[in-house]
């Protein structure tokens, strides 16, 4: 018998304005495991992201967690419920510090839970820095530090490495690949960082899931060619 | 009367009402539509356009002279104030928020001066009655409100067909890429500004013969005007004049129901539950 | 703001050095300069309840009047009507009364941004003045209530301090408690929140906060401390008057705020200070002290134009100058 899934999205659609940005969209991620989203620009992975995380609302479809229905519950409730996210302008507190920062995310988990975290994101040296004064990679991964803190069953990342160094990508991917037991909705149109550290990967392209596999599947190389040479031509 | 038979002067009075109210509020969204300035000392343009009115009708100079001479000075006001205030603070937030409160208070005083300190009154132009659906309804006041309607279309067709409404728009849209083509920003700001003050001295003239002249009369304009722009849309004239009309209907059916203060109450209490509704960002 | 640290130690040893200050001065100043100063501290309390709202909510109220005058009925029909518990009981039911009337002010701007807010609280605001005026039997209207002197603070302190003794030293106290409540909220946690909250209120919520909560507690933090002025304000002069819920009340906090500057600790007080000191030497003129008020206005605004913290500060606002 095959466990419940941690996520599960249901024919998820979403039309703006009568432009349709998500059509039919079904998945599932389990816990401890990274299910990566790939595809060009307009695929609708953000969307994908922003109604998984709940700041959108689908226009049809459901999302469900842990078995039950969140389809219809605000941003506030998903997050007691467990669930973390980050965004493609990473969003942070300006007038407070990197540690405070990390607190208010961390909420009553204690002052070993902050340290461990800025750690593994090596941000200790600048917890008494104001978030205003990072720099953008430093801004992301400070936006990281708070999604964990905040100790998540599920974590929606979107364009995590997007303006990250080499080496702050490396601490990015060896963060990710250590969680234990946390769901990760990764978004991203880097492919070769994907593939790395998904244990599956879904192409979308133009509001469609057009592959579901593996990472170095045969089908989803092909779809992924299709995908990226399309929007090149 | 019945109620019922009320119906229509109410009717009446909320529109007349609520078109004087339009005028005020036009020149006050011009200023803070196209140009991000908020001008506490509006409503004292307002003041100042019908104390004027009663100085040339006390002066034996008419009625129209003073119209003249009111729409006049609003619009001197304005520019005094926009060149040796507004324009050497550029514009800035704080700094006009204060020194408008400034000038709101200096020109209360200018008038406490002049006009002292009880309410006046003047008489209207033209003293004849209409006969409406019933009842006689005072012509001058009708006379007003077309005006006030005349003034609104003339605002918006400058604003949407004229070389100077372009550059306003432009202006408000992005000033940088306005001077960038080659429009003096500044001087079609202070022109818009000017505009408003015509249009508040002239406001304050025509309505004077309706309401009391009364040196603290700006106040409740102000109060009154900015909240039919926030409700209308700010820079929109269509919106402004609907907000101006739907207030000054709600003001006049609650007068029905209720004592004056009391109705004051309940209109405040219906535009705020609209606001609240709508909850327009 | 930025680049000083929220918890330097400069600004409580500042804050202590300036009520110190204030305490010594007493012994300096002539009786003149002893009321005048006990009516601009009593008055900058209220300038701290604005404060709170505008810095730490980032919210621009043009109905603070309300909660003012809410404090001041409260304290001032109290201590007028009861005689149970005396000024004490009658401070309490002014705080009270205050803290309903800035919970139902916040529950209006929850729904409210900028401009929108402004209009929101400027309404309310209108609305109780007008109520007060309606029913002018119990609360005096625009002529308001003459407090017997029983009731007032300053005459059951006075055999130890004096008449304008007594109003100096209630007003300090006043003062003290503002600024404390000041530099404790910035340093707690509930400071922080409402500092996230202002920075990126649906962030904030995606962390399991909840906004609303949080705003009403804030808001009511400013509220009480609007109020605490009121109720000291009637039980110290013995006098309370619907003229102070009107609107002209809601701006005169604006002014002594943008005056004072952006440090929230003092600057409230040093807003109102000028202010009311600028006043004060105006009206010393016979005739169109008022003017020279206004003018004195149009003065300042050209030296806070300097200012760079200002525009930061303005800003912050929700909603505004964008």
């Amino acid at each position: 018998m095959v466990a419940e899934p941690l996520l599960r999205v249901e024919r998820v659609s979403k039309s703006f304005d009568g432009v349709r940005a998500l059509d039919g969209v079904s998945l599932a991620v389990r816990a401890g495991e990274v299910l990566g989203i790939i595809g060009p620009n307009g695929a609708g992975k953000s969307t994908l992201a922003g109604i998984v995380a709940g700041w959108i609302a689908p226009s049809s479809g459901r999302v469900l967690l842990g078995g039950k229905e969140i389809t219809a519950l605000p941003v506030r409730m998903r997050a007691l419920l467990g669930i973390a996210a980050t965004h493609q302008t990473p969003r942070v507190f300006t007038s407070l510090t990197v540690q405070e920062n990390i607190e208010l995310a961390a909420g009553k988990r204690g002052e070993d839970m902050i340290r461990e975290v800025a750690e593994k994101l090596d941000l200790t040296s600048k917890l008494h820095q104001r978030a205003s004064s990072l720099s953008f990679g430093h801004r992301r991964l400070l936006e990281l530090a708070m999604a964990l803190a905040s100790s998540p069953r599920l974590l929606v990342l979107d364009e995590p490495s997007q303006g990250l160094s080499t080496e702050e990508t490396g601490r990015l991917e060896s963060v990710i690949m250590g969680l234990r037991d946390v769901g990760v909705l990764l978004i991203d149109h880097r492919v070769d960082f994907v593939s790395r550290i998904s244990n599956s990967v879904a192409v979308m392209n133009s509001g469609r899931v057009i592959a579901l596999g593996r990472p170095r599947e045969e089908a989803v190389s092909a779809a992924i060619k299709r995908a990226y040479l399309r929007e090149e031509t | 009367m019945t109620a019922l038979e009320y119906l229509p002067l109410a009717l009446l009075d909320g529109v007349v009402s609520g078109l004087m109210l339009a005028l005020v509020a036009l020149g006050l969204s011009l200023a803070f539509g196209v140009m991000r300035i908020v001008n506490l000392a509006h409503g004292e343009f307002y003041m100042m356009g019908a104390a004027t009115c009663l100085l040339a009708v006390r002066g034996g100079l008419g009625f129209w002279a003073g119209l003249f001479a009111a729409a006049l000075l609003g619009g001197a006001l304005a520019v005094l104030v926009d060149v040796s205030v507004l324009r050497r603070l550029e514009y800035g937030l704080a700094p006009t928020i204060i020194a408008t409160f400034g000038i709101l208070l200096v020109l209360q005083q200018v008038a406490l001066a002049v006009i002292g300190p009880a309410p006046s009154s003047v008489e209207p132009p033209l003293s004849f009655l209409l006969s409406l659906w019933g009842i006689s309804y005072s012509g001058y006041k009708l006379l007003v409100a077309a005006a006030s309607l005349g003034a609104a279309l003339a605002v918006w067709l400058m604003i949407r067909s004229s070389e100077l409404g372009l550059k306003m728009r432009a202006v408000q849209q992005n000033r940088g890429l306005a001077e960038a083509l080659g429009i003096d920003s500044g001087r079609v700001m202070t022109v818009g500004f000017v505009v408003s003050g015509v249009l508040a001295g002239l406001a304050g003239a025509m309505t004077a013969p309706i309401r009391q002249v009364h040196f603290l009369m700006g106040l409740d304009a102000l109060i009154w005007s900015f909240l039919v722009v926030v409700v209308g849309g700010v820079g929109r004239v269509g919106g402004t004049v609907a907000a101006a009309v739907g207030i000054g209907l709600l003001e006049s059916f609650t007068a029905l129901l209720l004592p004056p203060t009391l109705s004051r109450v309940l209109s405040l209490a219906l535009v705020l539950a609209y606001v609240a509704v709508r909850r327009l960002v | 703001m930025a680049g000083r640290s929220r918890y330097s130690v400069g600004t409580p040893v500042l804050s202590a050095i300036v009520i110190t200050a204030l305490a010594l001065l007493y012994t300096l100043l002539p009786d003149y300069g002893r009321t005048l100063l006990a009516r601009i501290m009593v008055l900058s309390i209220y300038s701290y309840g604005f404060a709170v709202s505008f810095h730490l909510l980032g919210v621009m109220s043009l109905g603070h009047a309300a909660l003012f005058a809410s404090g001041m009925y409260g304290a001032g029909l109290y201590a007028l009507r009861s005689p149970v518990g005396g000024p004490p009981a009658a401070l309490a039911a002014g705080l009270a009364s205050s803290l309903i009337v800035s919970v139902i002010l916040c529950l209006v701007t929850l729904r409210t941004r900028g401009p929108y807010t402004m209009i929101a609280t400027l309404l309310l605001s209108q609305a109780l003045y007008l109520l007060m005026l309606h029913f002018n039997e119990v609360t005096g209207g625009e002529q308001g209530i003459v407090l017997p002197r029983q009731a007032t603070v300053a005459w059951q302190l006075e055999g130890v301090l004096g008449e304008a003794g007594s109003r100096y030293f209630i007003a300090l106290a006043g003062l003290t408690a503002a600024v404390l409540s000041v530099l404790l909220l910035q340093r707690s946690r509930l400071g922080r929140i409402l500092l996230a909250l202002r920075d990126d209120e649906d962030k904030l919520e995606s962390l399991g906060y909840d906004r609303r909560l949080y705003r009403l507690i804030g808001f009511s933090v400013s509220g009480l401390l609007s109020g605490l002025s009121g109720s000291l304000y009637a039980l110290t002069y013995g006098y309370m008057g619907a003229g102070f819920a009107g609107v002209m009340y809601s701006v005169q906090p604006i002014l002594w705020v943008l005056v004072g500057g952006p440090v929230i600790e003092l600057s409230p007080f040093i807003g109102c200070l000028a202010v009311g000191i600028l006043s004060d030497l105006a009206s010393g003129l016979v005739r169109g002290h008022v003017l020279v008020v206004g003018l004195g206005l149009v003065a300042i605004a050209f030296a806070t134009r300097r200012l760079v913290w200002m525009s930061r500060l303005l800003g912050r606002l929700e909603g505004v100058g964008r």
